[in-house]
């Protein structure tokens, strides 16, 4: 894939941001835009897309969305929820730090994975090992101390969609 | 494949995120969290500059002439506490990206650098920030912004790309210190060949016009238009300022980023000297 390809290939978005930001959809913006977005892309893009026929696939934005649609209702109610219920019942915390597998293989998917856990507050990726396909897991509430135990209760939603999405 | 059970959730957050949307929706509409701004709000800003430093009305004054100072530490006070707050988490931010690593015993140091997710996400915004940098660039003669501002933003990224991927990121793909510097150069000249095209014009007329003059004055009738029309299209690009702001945006761009590449440099870099490379 040659350094124009990727770069109008990744301009695509941008430009989309470039609108967004601006505040408006002409077509006038939309090309002058496109045409700062393919420069942008010039400069930066083999370091953001490897692969540029994945960000055109629709299978994969489906994926994305449905995932969107999950993380920002049912899964951050039932985090909410989990947290509420341990704040109101003193004791209920046990706080420690958990070895989570992993086995999506790239950067986004892992970025992805990391940045889903956080939405349960005072649960965090506190190191990775990116050889061991590790995270350690700062968890609020340890429920099982074993890898897999701890890998099915933390991560394996955030996990399986991240593999849809990125992998 | 997908369980019957995932698909049921996927209904109820469809649903639920469908229902919030309406909500919204309805809120906004009702004017209820929304309401549209007052075609006049002058009657606040005349309160402002009436009360501040009014010792006839003690009950509301803040004791000082400067208004500005008054509204943001006096009337609201608490806004800017929490501002300063968010100022405090923000350097806590910046602590721990540049933060120090002390080895273990007899741990190699070498390729020990930022976690993946911080490098994703550094490789994410560093196509996203300039891009928005580029608007604001472009967009200086019509809204808030301009070149030195659009110049800054770009610069953020290109500093976030130091501190997470490393000076050889930038380095290794041809940003040496000689060609930002010329870029930087580049955007200079233009502005000084921009600075001077309305008077040369003006001189060669057998006229006269000031030193980065942009429009056409009673008397001196010399300016650089300010309508494009293209396609059928009247795009307003203001004259000199258009020009002016990319100029700027391009020379603020290019020398900021040099100096915190420059900044970021390992000290044997350093004590060795020569070039970026």
């Amino acid at each position: 894939m040659g350094r124009a390809a990727k770069a109008a290939a990744l301009a695509v978005p941008l430009t989309i941001l470039y609108l967004v930001y601006t505040g408006s959809w002409s077509l006038f913006e939309a090309v002058i835009g496109f045409a700062a977005s393919f420069i942008v892309g010039l400069l930066f893009a083999d370091a953001v897309v490897s692969r540029p026929s994945k960000l055109y696939s629709p299978v994969r934005w489906a994926w994305a969305l449905v995932y969107a649609v999950l993380y920002f209702t049912i899964i951050e109610l039932r985090a909410h929820a989990q947290v509420v219920k341990l704040i109101i019942s003193p004791g209920g915390m046990k706080p420690g730090i958990v070895r989570v597998p992993y086995s999506v293989e790239t950067d986004y998917a892992v970025t992805t994975i990391a940045n889903s856990i956080t939405n349960t507050p005072g649960t965090v990726v506190v190191d990775i090992d990116e050889k061991g396909k590790k995270m350690y897991v700062h968890w609020i509430k340890v429920e099982d101390e074993t890898d897999e135990g701890a890998r099915r209760h933390v991560s394996m939603v955030f996990e399986k969609y991240a593999k849809r999405i990125f992998d | 494949m997908t369980r019957w059970s995932d698909l049921k959730e996927i209904i109820i957050a469809t649903a639920a995120a469908l229902l919030l949307v309406a909500l919204s929706a309805l809120l906004a509409s009702s004017g209820l969290v929304a309401a549209p701004p007052p075609s006049d709000n002058r009657w606040l800003a005349e309160k402002f500059l009436t009360l501040t430093y009014n010792a006839e009305r003690k009950a509301l004054w803040a004791a000082s002439p400067e208004v500005v100072t008054s509204i943001l530490w006096d009337y609201r006070g608490i806004d800017t506490v929490y501002e300063t707050s968010v100022f405090f988490f923000a350097i806590i931010g910046a602590l721990m990206l540049v933060r120090s690593y002390k080895p273990a015993r007899g741990e190699k140091i070498e390729g020990r650098g930022m976690s993946v997710i911080a490098r994703t996400v550094t490789r994410i915004t560093l196509v996203a920030i300039p891009v928005v940098a580029a608007s604001i660039a472009l967009h200086g003669h019509l809204t808030p912004g301009g070149g030195f501002q659009g110049g800054s933003v770009f610069a953020v990224a290109t500093l976030l790309a130091i501190v997470a991927l490393g000076t050889g990121f930038l380095v290794n793909r041809g940003w040496s210190k000689g060609r930002l510097l010329g870029f930087r150069t580049l955007g200079l000249v233009i502005i000084v060949f921009v600075a001077i095209a309305v008077p040369i014009i003006g001189l060669m007329d057998g006229g006269r016009a000031y030193l980065v003059q942009n429009q056409e004055k009673p008397w001196s009738g010399y300016g650089a238009g300010y309508i494009y029309s293209v396609l059928g299209l009247d795009i307003l690009y203001s004259g000199t300022l258009l020009f002016l702001n990319l100029a700027e945006f391009l020379a603020v761009s290019a020398g900021l980023t040099l100096a915190f590449l420059v900044m970021g440099l390992p000290r044997e870099k350093l004590y060795k000297g020569g070039d970026v490379e």
